[in-house]
């Protein structure tokens, strides 16, 4: 049996809202973290994402921080 | 004691779910700005990571900033059968990272829970010394949070809260553990309001 989250929290420290990123913001949010982790552009990241490139190496570090922001821009591209 | 979020409405529950981490992440960093995703057409999974910077600067009691902890969630909202509807949230990925202040980034160890990998669906952690082989080990161990990279980070590196929440670190660090651990299995998890 778990808790349900009261309410109730003390002193909570001041915090802004959570907003949701724009398209445009989540393609530069993965450029920077490409860049940051993998040293290449969000653009080269995605290209050799699509390859394949990664397949056998999707649990690495660094890989998976920047697969984990793809959420930020498949909205777009099943758009598109 | 696992948290389980049980809102009245999907927004409700996605903002208790991401101010408990955000709360506890304030606790020792100021103006961290999170940011999530749409959620996906299909699985509805949104991502959450941090848009003021790449990672949150930990400091010690000096002020001086010693560690930087990286985080990234992926979680979507599950309906609890009604009446009365209610929602609540389920974790689906995460991954924590702590890094030391070299430049380029000096990456010492990974708390990874990314089940949609085949073959490695178990939370594990990396130790990333650079250029050890150690780097591509999965360690097996329970389910982290972010409140136990934290206190790693806190007992192994000296870190501690701001000073204006030196007294409450404590209990938000636990919220937050709670509340994912709470959000790991929701729909398997048994609840009932206190």
């Amino acid at each position: 049996m778990v808790a349900v989250l009261a309410d109730n929290r003390s002193a909570a420290p001041a915090i802004s809202p959570v907003h949701e990123a724009t398209p445009e913001e989540g393609r530069a949010l993965l450029d920077r973290r490409a860049r940051r982790y993998l040293g290449i552009s969000g653009d080269e990241f995605l290209c050799r994402y699509e390859a394949g490139d990664y397949d056998a190496e999707l649990d690495a570090p660094g890989v998976q921080n920047v697969v984990a922001l793809l959420p930020f821009i498949q909205p777009l591209q099943q758009a598109a | 004691m696992p948290r389980l979020i049980a809102a009245r409405s999907e927004a409700g529950a996605i903002r208790q779910y991401l101010e408990s981490f955000q709360e506890a992440i304030a606790a020792f960093a100021e103006n961290v700005i999170f940011a999530q995703s749409r959620p996906h057409p299909k699985t509805r999974v949104r991502s959450l990571t941090m848009v003021s910077d790449d990672v949150v600067w930990l400091q010690d009691a000096d002020g001086e900033l010693r560690l930087a902890l990286g985080i990234e969630l992926s979680f979507r909202t599950v309906q609890i059968p009604g009446p009365p509807a209610r929602w609540m949230v389920e974790t689906t990925k995460y991954i924590y990272h702590l890094e030391g202040p070299a430049d380029p980034a000096n990456a010492l160890v990974s708390y990874h829970w990314h089940p949609d990998v085949p073959g490695i669906t178990y939370p594990h952690i990396h130790m990333l010394e650079a250029g050890s082989p150690a780097r591509r080990m999965h360690v097996s161990i329970p389910h982290a949070t972010v409140a136990n990279a934290i206190t790693t980070a806190m007992r192994d590196y000296n870190i501690t809260a701001l000073p204006a929440h030196r007294d409450t670190w404590e209990e938000l660090l636990a919220a937050a553990g709670e509340t994912l651990r709470g959000s790991l299995q929701p729909a398997e998890t048994p609840w009932s309001p206190l």
